[in-house]
């Protein structure tokens, strides 16, 4: 569904990506671990179109979507849950939510999926006419994956959703991860928490200094020398 | 329901005032309120909603009340042709100076220091070009678009509803969530799909067209045309209007828009002084009514209730 051919990045004259090439096929979970600044954010954000790629190419659907928007790809339903819990502080939970809905052409009826969310995350019921920035970091997390979902992604790009949560909270991630693929959402998930990522993913991508250095399933990868070395602690 | 019908209780107090009064003083002044806080209502839509502090909006006022009078003397579109016309070119050159700003991301100051430039550039050409706007002379205008004060007086309370209704649709509907969303965080924006570069530049190019009606409305009712129009006090005193008045509410600014206006009619000292008592006031109001006028009374009505 989602494909990367020889993609390559570049911040000023910094190479942050060289030659990725990955692919999540519809209904998977795909797990991209690597530790900070390895450039899983940048595969994610170049993915949505909030980088311009300076090689290579990307394709959703079988389609090129390299020069494309980033408005037409969250219309197309690929959709970003970016890192480090961003929400809007001063926005109520519902119009956070609201703001996810920004793309969908059914925007004006969006009550359906207001309960449905709210029916997935009870505490961001609880909480609807709070200001997220009252929110505690577990719920601002919940809340940026349930404004994600807000606009029905085929495809959701998950930045970073463990980053500084507990070990409860970790659980609950994972199994909304786990819940969403089970509902039919291609999932690709960017994780530092190797052990969280491969729990969750059928296959796996090790990005080391922006290159692929590793890949295979999600069983395989747990098994292996390096990964475990590297990343598992163990 | 109770917003509706305070709005028509103001509206219709609005209305018939001059009923209650014929004082030419009082209406003037009233006049000269409504054209300010037509002015400050789109400032905000900017600033206050948007989020772009520009300083570009003397400009277009005064563009505005410059370009209106020279197409109708030399392309004989008479008053109001002027004043569509001047809308028109104020509307093009802020979608070239509000593209050029945010096509290089500029933000806060430096969006309010490039915008200031190209302001200054604005007064600098009307202040220069000796043959078409007489220079720091000015120019007296003859014309009589509308008479007497009783017309004036209703003309610019229709410009300014009209003006409050723009703004309170767009900032209701998802474009005016879109410019809040932009102002709390434009990088989340781009995040969800917002094209935020396109929201900016119409927010700034809608607030620059009021602003343009505003300035063709306040020279003829001043009577004379002056490079002060697109000075940087004329800036200056917009952003004070919207700080007294308050941010957070379409209507707001008008509030500081009529104190401003009238306090310096009311105060009996001599220039300086005034002056003085002015910014006084105005210090002193930010600092204990930081969300303006209109913050302090809702608050003081939620205390209450």
């Amino acid at each position: 569904m989602l494909q990367f051919e020889r993609v390559s990045v570049h911040y000023g004259k910094n190479r942050v990506l060289t030659d990725v090439t990955l692919q999540v096929g519809a209904g998977e979970i795909v797990a991209l671990i690597g530790a900070n600044a390895a450039g899983k954010t940048t595969s994610l954000r170049t993915a949505l179109g909030l980088k311009a790629p300076s090689a290579g190419r990307i394709r959703f659907d079988g389609e090129d979507i390299t020069r494309t928007p980033t408005p037409d790809r969250v219309r197309r339903r690929l959709v970003l849950v970016p890192e480090g819990r961003q929400v809007f502080v001063k926005f109520t939970v519902a119009e956070n939510l609201l703001m996810g809905g920004y793309r969908r052409s059914d925007r004006r009826h969006l009550q359906a999926d207001f309960d449905r969310l709210y029916a997935m995350f009870p505490r961001l019921a609880e909480r609807r006419r709070q200001l997220a920035g009252s929110l505690s970091g577990g719920e601002q997390q919940m809340l940026a994956i349930a404004r994600g979902l807000m606009a029905q992604p085929r495809c959701l790009l998950l930045d970073e959703p463990t980053l500084g949560l507990a070990p409860i909270l970790v659980e609950e991630i994972a199994h909304t991860v786990r819940r969403l693929a089970a509902d039919g959402v291609t999932i690709l998930l960017a994780e530092q928490n190797a052990t969280m990522a491969l729990s969750c993913a059928h296959r796996a991508y090790v990005l080391e200094s922006g290159r692929i250095s590793l890949t295979g399933e999600a069983s395989t990868l747990q098994e292996s020398e390096t990964v475990r070395r590297l990343y598992l602690g163990h | 329901m109770k917003r509706l019908a305070g709005t028509a209780l103001v509206a219709a107090a609005l209305l018939a005032l001059p009923l209650a009064t014929q004082s030419d003083f009082v209406l003037t002044i009233l006049v000269f309120a409504f054209l300010q806080g037509m002015l400050a209502v789109s400032f905000n839509l900017v600033f206050g909603y948007a989020g772009q502090l520009s300083m570009f909006h003397a400009a277009a006022f005064g563009i505005a009340a410059y370009a209106t009078h020279l197409f109708g003397k030399h392309l004989g579109v008479g008053y109001w042709g002027g004043v569509v016309l001047a809308a028109a070119l104020v509307a093009a050159i802020s979608v070239v100076v509000g593209a050029i700003c945010f096509r290089f991301r500029l933000r806060e100051f430096y969006f309010a220091v490039v915008t200031l430039a190209f302001s200054e550039m604005a007064r600098l050409t009307v202040l220069n070009w000796n043959s078409m706007t007489n220079g720091s002379l000015g120019i007296n205008l003859q014309e009589r678009p509308i008479d007497g004060t009783l017309a004036w007086y209703y003309v610019a309370l229709g410009a300014l509803a009209i003006t409050l209704v723009v703004c309170w649709r767009l900032v209701h509907s998802w474009m005016g969530r879109a410019f809040v969303a932009i102002r709390l965080n434009d990088e989340l924006g781009d995040t969800l799909g917002i094209n935020v570069f396109r929201y900016k530049l119409v927010a700034f190019t809608a607030g620059s067209i009021m602003a343009a009606f505003a300035g063709s409305l306040y020279a003829y009712f001043l009577g004379s045309l002056e490079p002060g129009l697109l000075s940087i006090d004329t800036s200056l005193g917009i952003i004070a209007m919207v700080l007294l008045g308050g941010r957070r509410a379409v209507a707001a600014p008008v509030l500081g828009a009529l104190v401003l206006t009238a306090l310096p009619h009311l105060i009996h000292f001599s220039a300086e002084i005034r002056s003085l008592v002015y910014g006084a006031i105005l210090i002193f109001s930010i600092l204990v009514m930081p969300q303006g006028i209109y913050g302090a009374a809702a608050q003081l009505i939620r205390r209450h209730a």
